[in-house]
């Protein structure tokens, strides 16, 4: 519990030329992303964080605050703009995994991460089963055992409470919120030190909701596993984190503990996101 | 052995919503705690008694003070500016707070609840059933609703499960907000006794009673918020 697993210094996203005033006209202070000088969005900038090992770290903010732009960053489904990332269970954490090749970043998302989308059909294949989903994740993790994947496959959507039957079935054929398990499945079928679960339950019926968050939250208990959780929900926060960052406009505004940015929140901003909530 | 030394702690409050309006939550509180000692914190509602807690839980940030705590390997550590880790570390290991609300997964067992506290702590899960029957049946908690979510059960047993969960892994220090509020006066006393029972084997308590009498049964001294109140008036 005592070690990182990831440490973030100075994340930073741009779209667009940036002109070297973006950052003293951009942020919570001026309400905006856009710079007015040159009119790049400047997603992010100055993200830093520390995740330790079986931490569960929350990331709030409104929508468009950057929040689903960090876990992209970190696990390259877009190129940061600049800023040290590194990932201690690769190369004990001495590379900065934003600038590897792509070979190494590949690497990276088979072995040592895993992704959860709000979107289900962007973890998975539609017109895969879900066993072959899994099947997929394991064979790329190197898991090469033909014998043993399908009983593995079953085992995997088994904790995710996905039924046998559903196993031969198309994904794009299955409900938001028998995809969503598969999908969770999936991300976990490498045993990652490192998961990041995007807005996982928005969308979902209430019900559905209820019981994948307990689902995330029983599976927490049983591999202690380090987790990046994205929502605009301070109720998921509340659940499922122990910590928490709130963003706005790309920047931390605060962190802390998640019971206390929820009971003594100190920040002007924070204020008014948990007051709004209650 | 001292476990914990708090030193002219003090909460206030700024709502920025509120044209940053301040609140008192308390005042210069200095107290300290040996092991297995049991404190108690009486005073009239709404004079800061919970958010004493919530400070050493670090729950709220203190605006002052300090409140030193001593681990299990006799290294000491200031609970009012430790990092997030260290904080998070404690409280898997050696920190436990009994709320007055309930804050376990609604919708799994109890008995599996109590069954993770354990396992993820390193009790092997065989040892962690024997723990886990013998207190369930302790604080009557029927065998019938062992396997049930607690989100079906009755104030009082949700209360009572709330209360295993902290105890269960015999914490070094543990904070009690209202513990018996809901219970009846046999579950009440079962529950005392189990308290009894930890602060032997050395856990030093913090707790908060809303009736001096089940107060009086546990506590080896008192902090009294009015009379603090009084001596500064
Ligand atoms: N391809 C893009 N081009 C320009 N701006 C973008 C692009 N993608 C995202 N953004 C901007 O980056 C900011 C952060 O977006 P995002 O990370 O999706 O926010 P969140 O996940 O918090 O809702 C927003 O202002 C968004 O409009
Ligand atoms: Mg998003
Ligand atoms: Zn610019």
């Amino acid at each position: 519990m005592n070690e990182p697993v990831i440490s973030v210094e100075g994340l930073e996203k741009t779209y667009g030329e940036g002109c070297g005033r973006c950052g003293e006209c951009t942020g919570p202070d001026y309400n905006t992303n856009v710079c007015r000088y040159c009119g790049s969005v400047i997603a992010l900038k100055d993200v830093s964080f520390e995740l330790y090992q079986g931490e569960i770290l929350g990331i709030v903010g409104e929508s468009g605050s950057g929040k689903s732009t960090i876990v992209q960053c970190l696990y390259f489904d877009l190129e940061a703009s600049s800023g040290l990332a590194r990932l201690f269970p690769y190369d004990r954490g001495k590379a900065n995994i934003l600038t590897l090749p792509q070979s190494r970043k590949r690497y990276i998302r088979n072995h040592l991460m895993g992704m959860v989308y709000q979107n289900p059909l962007l973890g998975l294949k539609g017109y895969f089963t879900s066993g072959g989903n899994i099947a997929e994740k394991l064979l790329t993790a190197d898991i090469y055992n033909y014998h043993n994947i399908r009983t593995r496959s079953a085992r995997l959507l088994d904790r995710t409470e996905v039924d046998l039957e559903y196993m031969d079935r198309l994904c794009r054929t299955l409900s938001g919120g028998m995809q969503q398990r598969v999908q969770i499945s999936k991300a976990l079928a490498n045993n990652p030190p490192l998961l990041l679960l995007d807005e996982i339950t928005t969308g979902l019926d209430v019900s559905v909701q209820a019981r994948v968050l307990d689902m995330i939250k029983t599976i927490q208990h049983e591999l202690m596993i380090s987790m990046i959780v994205v929502s605009h929900d301070l109720g998921v926060i509340r659940l499922l984190t122990n910590r928490t960052m709130v963003l706005k406009k790309g920047r931390i505004v605060e962190h802390g503990l998640t019971d206390q940015i929820l009971e003594d929140p100190r920040d002007a901003y924070t204020q008014l996101l948990v007051h709004s909530m209650l | 052995m001292n476990v914990l030394q708090v030193q002219s702690l003090s909460k206030n409050f700024v709502m920025h919503i509120r044209n940053d309006m301040s609140l008192c939550g308390f005042a210069d509180v200095s107290f300290s705690l040996d092991e297995g000692e049991f404190l108690g914190i009486s005073g009239p509602s709404g004079i800061g008694k919970s958010s004493l807690l919530k400070c050493v839980y670090r729950t709220y940030i203190p605006s002052g003070g300090t409140i030193m705590y001593t681990r299990k390997d006799g290294t000491a550590v200031d609970l009012a500016s430790a990092d997030e880790h260290e904080i998070l570390a404690l409280r898997f290991s050696e920190i436990a707070f009994v709320t007055q609300f309930f804050h376990v997964i609604p919708r799994v067992p109890a008995f599996d609840i109590l069954m993770g506290e354990l396992t993820m702590r390193g009790v092997d899960p065989e040892e962690a059933k024997d723990i886990i029957s013998e207190n369930l049946t302790r604080l009557a908690i029927p065998r019938a609703l062992w396997q049930m979510f607690p989100s079906t059960f009755s104030g009082g047993e949700k209360q009572r499960l709330n209360i295993l969960n902290a105890v269960i892994r015999s914490p070094r220090l543990l904070l009690l907000d209202e513990p018996t509020a809901s219970l009846d006066p046999e579950t009440r006393n079962e529950v005392v006794a189990l308290l009894q029972t930890l602060k032997k084997k050395g856990t030093s308590m913090i707790g908060v009673f809303h009736d001096h009498e089940t107060m009086k049964r546990l506590a080896d001294k008192e902090y009294s918020f009015a009379q603090e109140m009084e001596a500064v008036r």
